[in-house]
C-alpha cells in the first residue's frame, strides 16, 4: 500500500484535485482528498489487476471532479476543463510555433550580421557572407546550394598606345575619375575601370595626330594613364575628379562639375590659362620661360586645387 | 439521443438518484463510498463514482448525512462510512411518500391510455 500512496501518478492527480478544490476551505479540501484517495486504493484492492490509470480514468479528469463537488455545493466552477482534445491541439500549435522560432533562429544566427559595410575596402557582406559585394574587385559573391557564384559588375580596360613628342592624347570621360601620372616610356598606357558591365568596350582610335579615346560610354569610370612628356594632352569630362601629378606635358581641360588636382613639379616652369567659373581656385605660379609648359584648364562648378 | 433527451434524463435522475442512495445507505445502516458504488452497479444503477461523491459531500452539507472515518482491519486504510441523520432519516420518509405518489399518478396515467388503446383483458 505505502508502495501505492508514492506513485507519482496518484500525487499527480491528488495535487490536482486540490488546486481545483481551492474554493473549499482547507478542511473540507483535505476531506474530499482524503476521501477519493480511499476510493482509489479500495478500486485497486478490490481488483489487484487493475491498473492505476484506468482507475483514475474512470474517476474523469481532476477539474472535471472538482467542478462537480464546486457546482453540487452551489458554487462557481473554477474553468471549463479542457478537454484532451484542445489540450493536444493547443500542446500541437505550440510545438509548431516552438520548431517555426527555431528554425528563424538557427537562419539568423547564421545569417549574422544581416548587414554588414567595409567602408575601407569597398566590400558589403549581406545575410552572414551568403551574398558579398566587393566594390574594389567590382564582384558580387552569392553562396548557394547549388555552389558559390562570383558575379562581376566591373569592367576592365587596359591598354597602351605608341606616342611621340608633340603629338596629342585626347580624353572624353563623363562621371569618373581620372589619375594622370608621367611615364618614361614612349607610349601612351591606360588602366581603367568601370562600375556596371556595358556592351559598349572603348578603343583609343590612333592617327597621325596622336591617340583618342573616348571614354564617355563607361559609366563611373576611373583611370589611371600613364602619358609621356613632352606630348600634349586633352580632356574633355564632367562631373568627377582630374589629377594630375606632376606633369611633364601640356594640358588642355575642360571639366564641368568636379574637381581638378593640378601638383605641380617644383623644378618645372608652366604657363597657366586657369578658369574657374562658379567655383575656387588656389593660385598658381605661372612662368614666362620658353621651355614651360602650357596648362590650360576651364572648369565650371568646382574647384582646381594644388593637392589632391 | 436529442439534447433534450439527455437534458430531461439528467434531470429525473437526478433526484431518483438521491432517492436511491439515501435508501441503500438506510438499508446498509452505514455504507462507504466504494462499496455503494458497487450496490448501486448491482442493482443496475450505474453512477460514475466522479458523480456519486460529490453528491455525497453535499447531502452531508445539507445535514442528511453523517459520515465517520474508519478502519476495516490493521492493514487496511481509513474509510469514510455514511450514515443518515434523524433529519435525513425524516427526509427520505417524505421523499419516499413523494416519490410514491408520484408512482400512482403515472400507474393511472398509463392505465388510462391502455384502456384507450382497447387491449384485450
Amino acid at each position: 500500500m505505502s508502495k501505492m500512496t508514492s506513485d507519482p501518478r496518484l500525487e499527480n492527480y491528488l495535487t490536482s484535485l486540490e488546486q481545483a478544490l481551492r474554493p473549499f476551505p482547507v478542511s473540507d479540501r483535505a476531506e474530499i482528498i482524503t476521501e477519493i484517495k480511499s476510493h482509489i486504493l479500495s478500486a485497486l484492492e478490490r481488483d489487484p489487476q487493475t491498473r492505476l490509470d484506468t482507475v483514475l480514468a474512470a474517476l474523469g479528469e481532476p477539474e472535471t471532479v472538482a467542478n462537480r463537488y464546486l457546482i453540487e455545493r452551489g458554487l462557481k466552477p473554477i474553468k471549463p476543463p479542457i478537454s484532451p482534445v484542445v489540450k493536444w491541439v493547443v500542446i500541437g500549435f505550440l510545438g509548431t510555433f516552438a520548431m517555426i522560432l527555431v528554425f528563424v533562429g538557427v537562419l539568423i544566427t547564421r545569417a549574422t550580421p544581416l548587414l554588414h559595410v567595409d567602408d575601407l575596402k569597398e566590400k558589403v557582406s549581406l545575410l552572414g557572407g551568403l551574398i558579398e559585394v566587393d566594390g574594389e574587385a567590382g564582384k558580387v559573391f552569392i553562396s548557394g546550394s547549388l555552389g558559390d557564384h562570383w558575379y562581376s559588375t566591373k569592367t576592365s580596360i587596359e591598354g597602351s598606345s605608341p606616342i611621340t613628342k608633340g603629338q596629342n592624347i585626347s580624353i572624353k570621360f563623363i562621371n569618373g575619375k581620372i589619375e594622370v601620372s608621367n611615364t618614361n616610356e614612349q607610349k601612351f598606357s591606360w588602366n581603367c575601370s568601370s562600375r556596371g558591365s556595358t556592351s559598349a568596350s572603348p578603343k583609343p582610335i590612333a592617327d597621325k595626330n596622336g591617340v583618342a579615346f573616348d571614354l564617355s560610354q563607361l559609366s563611373w569610370v576611373k583611370c589611371s594613364l600613364l602619358v609621356p612628356a613632352d606630348t600634349k594632352l586633352s580632356i574633355d569630362g564632367s562631373n568627377g575628379k582630374l589629377e594630375f601629378d606632376e606633369p611633364h606635358y601640356h594640358i588642355t581641360a575642360n571639366m564641368t562639375n568636379g574637381k581638378v588636382s593640378l601638383i605641380p613639379d617644383d623644378n618645372t616652369a608652366y604657363r597657366y590659362t586657369l578658369a574657374a567659373i562658379n567655383g575656387k581656385m588656389d593660385s598658381f605660379e605661372s612662368s614666362n620661360k620658353s621651355e614651360a609648359y602650357l596648362v590650360a584648364i576651364h572648369l565650371v562648378n568646382g574647384k582646381i586645387s594644388k593637392d589632391k | 439521443m436529442t439534447n433534450s433527451t439527455d437534458n430531461w434524463k439528467t434531470q429525473i435522475r437526478k433526484g431518483y438518484l438521491e432517492l436511491c442512495i439515501l435508501m441503500l445507505i438506510k438499508q446498509q445502516h452505514k455504507v462507504y463510498g466504494f462499496d455503494l458504488l458497487e450496490k448501486l452497479s448491482n442493482i443496475s444503477l450505474d453512477v460514475k463514482e466522479g458523480t456519486l461523491y460529490p453528491l455525497l459531500n453535499r447531502m452531508s452539507a445539507d445535514g442528511l448525512l453523517t459520515a465517520v472515518w474508519e478502519t476495516e482491519n490493521l492493514k487496511g486504510h481509513p474509510r469514510k462510512f455514511y450514515s443518515l441523520t434523524k433529519y435525513g432519516t425524516r427526509f427520505l420518509a417524505e421523499m419516499n411518500i413523494e416519490f410514491e405518489q408520484m408512482i400512482e399518478i403515472y400507474k393511472q396515467l398509463t392505465k388510462i391510455k391502455n384502456e384507450k388503446g382497447g387491449s384485450p383483458s
